[in-house]
């Protein structure tokens, strides 16, 4: 099955960017395609690498853009969204001179037209933490 | 041809109308998943029995009933837990899914 | 652009405005897809049958008027707009009181465009 997977939720505010996650995890074990994932809303924050979580709890933003890269899935956080939130590429972070980039490298901006289009390509769209 | 829905839900009933809207809106024969907080809905009694009499395949996702101390051996005979393999499973077999929160 | 069959999509709603913010989330969404030229049906249950009343005045607040964004949705060809009929009725309302013309739909209406969606959205 090829399936696209979409993020809603923050990785600090709920536990459901975190079943995404392993979701996630489990179709790729399972021998499914993930086709895309797309993080939406406050689900662009599980894409902001400049996260600091504390020493004794789950890495989540890591622990994604390890997974996203490993198995080279392509992964897109909505530029409206992230951009609202402060989750920017070199290229916002230049044109909009927030000094710093903080965009996961397993990622990038795009917008709603890829989750769409994500959606008409899939076999399944699942969708966590609306 | 059947096509059921998997309904995924992640509040619990004594704390949402997650739960509720989505059996108003079920069809027989669809399966539904209780994550997350929705695990603590087997907790409600009259939730459970509007539940069971809904018709649909019901499911509790195993690791979130562990995290919460909710004991799957005590389990109603009519709900079935499964692990994220099972969950998986479930989103393939069924046609669709839509997640309630 | 996909080449892909045409897919039927459905997008439902179920946060009241501006005290959370998922409403203009599925609005986009529903632009987006009808955009692609996808069958779109938008249905509006529980508390998001309230983005839709009249005399909405969210300057008050300093926010966006989101009712006054839905009279875009014929220009997208999205026409197929139900409110659930048991919300309308618990909330003290009717389609009157809704910025655009709806279809009132039940239940049961609601789990017929479910069970006949490729994919759901529920934001």
């Amino acid at each position: 099955m090829k399936f696209t997977i979409v993020v809603q939720a923050a990785p600090a505010a709920s536990q459901s960017a975190w079943s995404a996650y392993q979701f996630t995890r489990s179709a790729l074990a399972a021998g499914h395609e993930i086709y895309r994932v797309f993080f939406y809303g406050d689900g662009v924050h599980n894409t902001n690498s400049l996260s600091v979580p504390p020493q004794d709890e789950f890495d989540l933003v890591s622990a994604w853009t390890a997974l996203l890269g490993e198995h080279g899935i392509d992964a897109i956080s909505c530029v409206s969204s992230a951009l609202k939130r402060g989750v920017l590429d070199a290229g916002e972070a230049d044109r909009y001179e927030r000094g710093c980039a903080n965009l996961s490298p397993a990622v990038t901006l795009s917008g709603l037209g890829q989750l769409v289009d994500a959606t008409l390509v899939s076999d399944r769209v699942i969708t966590f933490g609306a | 041809m059947s096509t059921p829905s998997l309904h995924i839900v992640n509040k619990s009933s004594l704390d949402s109308n997650a739960l509720t809207s989505c059996l108003a809106v079920s069809t027989p024969g669809d399966c539904l998943l209780l994550i997350e907080d929705g695990a603590y809905s087997v907790l409600d009694p009259s939730g459970l029995q509007t539940l069971l009499h809904a018709h649909l395949e019901i499911y509790v996702l195993a690791e979130d009933m562990q995290a919460r101390g909710l004991d799957a051996g005590s389990l109603d005979s009519r709900l079935c837990c499964v692990d994220y393999a099972g969950f998986v499973a479930l989103a393939c077999r069924c046609a669709r899914t839509v997640s309630w929160s | 652009m996909s080449e892909h069959a045409r897919k039927t999509l459905t997008f439902i709603t179920r946060k009241a405005p501006y005290g959370q913010h998922g409403a203009k989330a599925s609005l986009d969404m529903v632009l987006s897809a009808a955009v692609f030229d996808q069958q779109v049906h938008y249905i509006f249950m529980s508390e998001g049958v309230l983005q839709l009343r009249r005399g909405q005045q969210p300057g008050a607040i300093d926010a966006k008027d989101l009712s006054a964004a839905f009279s875009a949705l014929p220009l997208y060809d999205v026409d197929s707009i139900h409110v659930e009929a048991e919300a309308l009725q618990a909330r003290g309302m009717s389609a009157q009181d809704l910025v655009i013309p709806v279809k009132v739909a039940s239940a049961a209406d609601i789990a017929t465009l479910i069970h006949h969606s490729d994919a759901v959205f529920n934001l």
